[in-house]
């Protein structure tokens, strides 16, 4: 017995250093002796010339310290500021001439023989799997998936959060009963051709209106770098779920069916769609429809607000900008509609209204609240947590 | 006679999700009268005093209320609510 315990753990203390000590014989540290640091067995170094004060230096920082979790002492990050430190601008030159290029600009980083100046979402996947390739370990945020290759999951976590909050929230009813009054009062149009243009023209407005309201959400959230105003944020997420958790509770027990909401106001807006509709000229119904879309969006907004918010900061935690936000907002919309349009194209090509069960919206009401609480506590308590680093 | 009153609205998702069973029960039970009354435009709606949920299906028997029921109901409750077939 003691015999073979032995064997095993000389077996194992084989195997241990290979599996901690792994790293490709590719890592070849081309700066080590400018910085004069050393080059550790097992480790990688990386090498990170800054500026202070420069947004994109503090988004590497903040993202490298996050990583530098997953990788422990396997990579060693050394910062240099260069802005105001004379020292470390000369050793950037330094070091820029070994690659033959300029140091003209930061972020600038360097591992092994590869550097990268400035940084962007490509950039931080390249370093990622640079860092990968020279520990000889997997990049767990890649997946492969049929078809379409290694796929970063830091890049598809987003996009798929955008479809999934995007659907739950355009489950959210508020604005469904003016789009059925529509399409009842388009049934009575004699031209088909001007009632679908009118329907359309409902529903992209209204996807517009919302998505420059997300925007505005947007520059608000990331313009909220005072810590006090990011609390008011999140503890403006964690009220709407316990307000969503408590209307759930409210509605359990309830029969499912349609809350006759505010008379008066539905009374306005049936006058006015029905003015809409029956006006002789084609060109005042579609200004109409238009301003229809537009105040009445803005009014539902408010009944729905939670969930822009709490996507707005994911996309602001994860540090989501420029093309790829504007990307990742028009996923979130179109989700968003789409039970808009599947109700619109159903009913139009049936020619017979279409209507969703409102069985699940007791189902919507409470994930919508638990999401919402779990992101309140996670935004106040651990906003770490939330960066999508799968 | 029995009669079968349904308050429903055009905007209202349950009562379109209905719609489609009724045609099927007024097409299957023939000794049974079933009226629509729209929320928003029919007078009428006033006198059974519904309150804030959508659809209300109200029997009558000779012009008296019997029973009630609220909310979205499927095929099988409906039939069960008006006695069965």
């Amino acid at each position: 017995m003691k015999k073979k315990l032995l064997v095993l753990l000389v077996l194992l203390s084989f195997l241990l250093p290979i599996n901690t000590l792994a790293l490709s014989k590719d890592y070849k540290d081309e700066v080590y002796d400018i910085v004069d640091k050393k080059v550790e067995s097992g480790k990688v170094n990386l090498y990170l010339f800054r500026g202070e004060g420069c947004p994109h230096c503090r988004d590497e920082e903040k993202w490298l310290k996050s990583i530098s979790k997953e990788y422990g002492d396997k990579l060693n990050i050394y910062t240099y500021e260069v802005w105001y430190d004379k020292d470390n601008s000369l050793l950037m030159e330094e070091v820029a001439k070994r690659f033959d290029t300029q140091a003209n600009g930061v972020p600038f980083t360097i591992i092994g023989d590869k550097y990268y100046f400035g940084f962007s979402e490509t950039i931080q996947s390249n370093i990622e799997n640079t860092i990968c390739d020279y520990l000889e370990i997997e990049n767990k945020s890649e997946v492969k998936i049929p078809f379409l290759g290694k796929v970063n999951m830091r890049n598809v976590s987003i996009p798929m959060v955008a479809a999934i909050l995007g659907l739950i929230d355009g489950f959210n009813p508020c604005a469904m009963w003016i789009l059925l009054f529509l399409i009842n009062m388009l049934f009575g149009m004699k031209d088909t051709k001007k009632s679908l243009i009118l329907g359309f023209i409902f529903l992209f407005v209204s996807g517009f209106v919302y998505f420059l309201s997300m925007l505005g959400i947007n520059f608000i959230i990331s313009v909220a770098t005072v810590s006090i105003l990011k609390i008011a944020i999140a503890l403006f997420i964690l009220g709407a779920g316990i307000y969503n958790f408590n209307k759930y509770l409210k509605i359990r027990k309830e029969e499912t069916g349609c809350v006759v909401v505010d008379d008066k106001k539905r009374k306005k807006i049936i006058t006015k769609i029905r003015n809409i509709v029956s006006s002789k000229s084609f060109i005042i119904s579609i200004v109409g429809i238009m301003a229809l879309a537009i105040s009445v969006n803005l009014i539902e907004l408010a009944c729905s607000l939670g969930f822009p918010m709490v996507f707005n900061e994911l996309l602001t935690i994860n540090n989501v900008k420029g093309v790829v936000k504007f990307i990742y907002l028009l996923i979130y919309i179109i989700c968003y509609m789409l039970d808009d349009i599947v109700v619109f194209t159903i009913s139009m090509c049936t020619l017979e209204a279409f209507g969703i069960t409102n069985k699940y919206s007791k189902l919507t009401t409470l994930i919508s609240a638990i999401i919402m609480i779990i992101m309140g506590l996670l935004l106040i308590f651990k906003p770490d947590w939330l960066m999508l680093n799968f | 006679m029995r009669k079968l009153v349904v308050v429903s609205a055009v905007w209202c998702p349950s009562c379109l999700v209905m719609s489609k069973d009724l045609k099927k029960i007024k097409e299957e039970i023939t000794d049974i009268e079933i009226e629509k009354l729209d929320y928003d435009f029919d007078l009428e709606v006033e006198k059974y005093n519904v309150g804030t949920k959508l659809p209300v299906l109200i029997l009558e028997e000779d012009g008296v209320e019997i029973n009630r029921i609220v909310g979205e109901k499927n095929y099988n409750e409906i039939v069960e609510f008006i006695g069965g077939k």
